[in-house]
């Protein structure tokens, strides 16, 4: 058995064609929760304008190493080693504005969160926190964000009503709309779907696809078929050990663990 | 598996006990209140007339109405409250959003909770102590601290306990597009839990409304209207008692309307709170 661990899994293509650069590189991303290590030795690249999916059984610290990428959680007794690189920055040594990162890594969470106001203020409130519009201007990136998310449609008459009073796959919608307004480079979904029906989860890999032309997207998820749809790129992780790591239809059809192809036909997790 | 039939009996003879029971604590507890509802509705509503808003509290033996005491509850709780919310929705904000679990809020989250089981009479005593002895002469205004200070600690509760059902998620949320964290309370945090807070406000309004031990030591009373707080100031609750305990008929009735006003008002304001709650909970 090759051991993939502490190696950094450099993977030359994805779907299509030559590989663009790496826009997020994890090396050896060691994570803890007080005396609890969540992530060991980490090394991944995420490519821009590519999807990686992260799967793997509960606990297995996709979701650590997700939230660790734009460090949106903050837990007293937590502390990374290593280094995460967005371009040349390094995300885990930024001290004082971490907006700043967030407006560069935007984030989509497991359960729809609107926030507390009209669909139209949805969208607007993360512009309005970063550049002054005119009017005019402002309905133009509502509608073009909305438009992104495959949302427009259906809300255009009815902007000002509450972004709670859309169903969940809508309201899941309006936070990628919400998440594409910033402009970010990097959007990270987790479980983004688990919360909805399988027409809103399709039509959400649909976006998804769609995001990937201009975005680097990483996604867990625990639905494998949304992996297998969506992802150029899988890692699979467990027990904070990133197992196996590649493209997608190698990892599907061809794993090298063996522990990938337990996870993946449903053996275990 | 069939189930031992002694075993189902014996559930069933306890569950029937227990309903039994429960029935008959409620009935009691509803039976008091219909009482006193009753009797306060029965005297009170012969009492009440035009009058009873448009003039002042009486001499005994001759006419009169509220009006003093009507217009002084209104002046002392409406100022009581101006001060007391942006305290109270700050400090709750504080323990919520900052404070959490640290050494600091459980502190501030204790003594919050002992002011609130304070007994009003001992607060309007502190305030006796530093605002009535210190000026020479009791006041509206005095009151209306000793008002504000046991409405406070109910407005930090409850504004604490409202954010604090607010989902993380939603907090993550807010971050997640990079605003601020203080930018997260005033527009995410702040909207998300808007009913329950103003439920906070309102009921803490219900609680003061009939408060009456620390207006004695503080506002006084008065007999003639007034719009200065600077004075003593009539208030519904000191004339009731004041009233109920005399021994002339005019001034008893009296007595009964305005404790009839008063019922009237704080069932109003948490009818209002409750469907406002109701509201949030959409």
């Amino acid at each position: 058995m090759n051991n993939m661990n502490s190696t950094s899994m450099q993977v030359e293509n994805g779907r299509n064609g030559i590989a663009p650069p790496a826009k997020i590189r994890v090396k050896n991303l060691n994570f803890y929760y007080g005396k609890n290590r969540a992530l060991k030795d980490i090394n991944i690249d995420f490519l821009d304008r590519r999807v990686t999916t992260l799967i793997g059984p509960s606990g297995c610290g996709k979701s650590t190493l997700l939230r660790v990428l734009n460090r949106i959680s903050e837990y007293p007794g937590q502390r990374a080693e290593g280094e995460v690189l967005l371009d040349e920055d390094n995300v885990l040594t930024m001290t004082k504005d971490l907006t700043q990162l967030r407006a560069r890594v935007g984030m989509v969470f497991q359960k729809p969160t609107p926030f507390p106001m009209s669909i139209y203020d949805n969208i607007a409130f993360p512009i309005r926190l970063y550049r002054r519009l005119s009017r005019a201007d402002m309905d133009a990136e509502v509608e073009s964000a909305l438009r992104r998310a495959a949302l427009w449609e259906e809300v255009k008459d009815k902007l000002r009503q509450s972004g709670l009073s859309l169903s969940g796959g809508q309201q899941q919608r309006l936070c990628i709309a919400r998440a594409v307004a910033v402009k970010p480079e990097v959007i990270l979904l987790d479980e983004p779907c688990s919360a909805l029906d399988p027409i809103s989860t399709a039509l959400i890999d649909d976006l998804i696809w769609e995001l990937r032309q201009d975005y680097c997207v990483v996604i867990v998820t625990h639905n494998m078929q949304q992996a297998a749809r969506v992802g150029d790129f899988t890692a699979f992780m467990y027990l904070g050990d990133l197992v196996e790591f590649g493209e997608t239809e190698t990892i599907f059809a061809n794993p090298s663990e063996k522990r990938t192809q337990d996870y993946i036909t449903g053996r275990f997790g | 598996m069939t189930p031992d039939r002694t075993i189902m009996i014996r559930r069933h003879a306890v569950e029937r006990i227990s309903v039994g029971l429960a029935w008959l604590a409620t009935l009691i507890g509803l039976a008091v209140l219909a009482l006193i509802l009753f009797e306060l509705l029965r005297r009170g509503i012969s009492s009440l007339r035009l009058q009873t808003f448009i003039e002042s509290t009486p001499p005994p033996g001759t006419a009169g109405g509220l009006l003093n005491a009507i217009i002084g509850s209104l002046v002392m709780t409406l100022a009581a409250i101006i001060v007391a919310t942006p305290v109270g929705v700050a400090a709750g904000t504080w323990l919520a959003e900052y404070g959490r679990t640290s050494k600091l809020a459980s502190v501030i989250r204790f003594l919050n909770d002992t002011l609130l089981s304070a007994p009003s009479i001992i607060i309007g005593l502190f305030v006796y102590g530093i605002a009535v002895r210190t000026v020479g002469h009791f006041s509206g205004w005095a009151g209306s601290v000793a008002l504000g200070l046991i409405a406070l600690p109910v407005i930090v509760r409850t504004s604490e306990d409202m954010m604090n059902l607010i989902p993380e998620s939603l907090r993550e949320a807010g971050m997640a597009v990079g605003a601020p964290r203080w930018r997260v309370i005033v527009s995410i945090i702040y909207r998300a839990s808007f009913s329950g807070i103003s439920t906070g406000i309102l009921l803490a309004v219900a609680r003061i409304s009939g408060e009456t031990a620390p207006l004695l030591f503080t506002a006084l009373n008065n007999q003639f209207l007034t719009w200065n707080i600077n004075e003593p100031t009539a208030s519904l609750p000191v004339v009731i008692f004041q009233f109920a305990m005399s021994p002339y008929e005019n001034w008893q009735q009296l007595a009964w309307a305005g404790a009839l006003l008063i019922s009237v008002t704080v069932l109003v304001l948490n009818v209002l709170a409750r469907s406002l709650a109701r509201r949030s909970e959409r």
